[in-house]
């Protein structure tokens, strides 16, 4: 009997120290403008595989610069033509003109021209005239989008769509799906921007997640969504003044007040669009923001944390 | 010595001996799927930490003892890219991204050295 039961045995306990090691990990570069990388600790590298093909398309479809193979963003922002798209771009457009609409004043996925406009004086140490500005306020305020039957969508207007405020965060939420289908419970996914934290295979599950714009601080978070927007990036100083990539629906500027807003939430669209709002907003609008969206925040400015949420903890190691 | 008690014996210890050899043949060839960082000393002493898992390209100028070298990271892998040694030993040991390669500058006693894990998962 021993003779079958000590090999058995040995067996046993090797197969339990393998299966504790598994990870798979993919490093997508030149997605969405960044790298994005997965960590799974379960399932396969056909997962990783899989995910890698939803994002590139994804990536692809999201552009509102570069032509692709894919009818997306670009395609939309050509002509005031009706377009098919994919399911999964129609509900991100869906979603964000929804965000758009309840963050008025903060947030639009419409904003395309005017974030362009920026984009090509500030590189130069130039910023728009205050007429340039409101010609294409006008254009981004007549701007809007129709949603029809069979993934049918048209820009109606001459403002330009731009997702970049939410793709990522959207992309992660596919992701997140992904993950709920294949019961996978223990990855993270880093956009650089958003991050999607599941469980990782450790004592409390938690990730560590270091603040850039803090001096060796960090958050631990788990089963959750982490949205930033900071002007370390992007910052621009011209005739002294501070300029990000931000643009405000409002006034048209690329002006901020808070340095970075980090946002922990469900979905990782709202937390972006949710991150890049509070970009521009005094603490008592932001405050008044998590309640209203079941979200917790933490508001950095001169690289002080000047609010965050009480559920938050952050450490220092 | 009882013939059959050995016998008994070795069916116990050579399994195990077998399990523990292929117990540290998977620990040995494991990936380290953990983010690394690289420790850049002078002479024996810290002067920076570079987190590899941070995969934007970018660069590092070094006070070397005699002389400035730049290392330069790029997708969690590390190299010196310029230094003003005579031999240029360790800019011609190309990028590395292990824990088994360390990159020596001796003429500027400059050693870098990738180990540990960093101690967090991501960074916002
Ligand atoms: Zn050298």
């Amino acid at each position: 009997m021993k003779k079958i039961i000590f090999p058995l045995l040995c067996c046993f306990s090797l197969a339990s120290c393998a299966k504790t090691e598994t990870v798979f990990e993919g490093n997508f570069q030149s997605l969405f403008d960044t790298n994005v990388s997965v960590r799974i600790y379960q399932g396969s590298d056909e997962n990783i595989q899989e995910l890698k093909g939803i994002l590139s398309t994804f990536s692809k479809e999201t552009d509102n610069y570069l032509e692709t193979d894919v009818p997306g963003v670009y395609t939309l922002n050509q002509s005031n033509n009706p377009v098919t798209v994919s399911s999964n771009l129609y509900k991100c457009l869906q979603k964000g003109d929804e965000i758009s609409k309840s963050l008025d004043s903060y947030f639009s996925i419409c904003l395309g021209s005017l974030s362009k406009l920026w984009k090509e004086k500030l590189p130069n140490g130039t910023i728009p005239t205050t007429d340039e500005i409101n010609s294409e306020l006008l254009k981004f305020q007549n701007t809007s989008i129709t949603f029809a039957e069979n993934n049918q969508v048209t820009r109606n207007g001459e403002s330009e769509i731009d997702l970049g405020g939410i793709a990522k965060g959207y992309a992660i939420d596919m992701c997140a799906n992904y993950f709920k289908e294949k019961q996978i419970t223990q990855y993270i996914v880093d956009t650089t921007s958003s991050i999607l934290l599941g469980e990782k295979p450790s004592e409390d599950g938690n990730y560590i997640i270091k603040i850039k714009a803090l001096q060796n601080s960090f958050i631990k978070a788990k089963n959750i969504c982490v949205s930033t927007s900071s002007i370390e990036h992007q910052l621009y100083v011209v005739d002294g003044k501070r300029y990000s990539h931000i643009i405000s629906p409002e006034t048209g500027q690329a002006a901020f007040i808070n340095d970075t807003c980090i946002v922990l939430s469900e979905s990782g669209t709202l937390g972006d669009a949710l991150a890049t709002s509070m970009m521009l907003m005094s603490l008592p609008e932001i405050i008044s923001m998590e309640e209203e969206f079941n979200v917790k925040a933490i508001v950095i400015r001169d690289s002080k944390v000047i609010y965050q949420n009480e559920d938050i903890n952050i450490f220092h190691g | 010595m009882d013939k059959k008690k050995l016998r008994n014996d070795l069916f116990l210890i050579i399994p195990l001996l077998l399990a523990a050899v292929v117990a540290l043949i998977i620990l040995l060839t494991r990936k380290t799927n953990q983010p690394l960082v690289a420790k850049v000393y002078v002479s024996d002493a810290i002067v920076e930490t570079i987190d590899l898992s941070d995969k934007t390209e970018r660069d590092y100028t070094i006070k070397g003892k005699n002389g400035e070298l730049v290392i330069h990271v790029h997708d969690g892998k590390i190299k010196v890219s310029k230094s003003n040694c005579p031999h240029q030993d360790c800019v011609n040991q190309g990028e590395v991204s292990d824990i088994n390669h360390p990159i020596i500058c001796a003429y500027n006693e400059v050693y870098i050295v990738i180990n540990g894990q960093a101690n967090h998962d991501a960074e916002i």
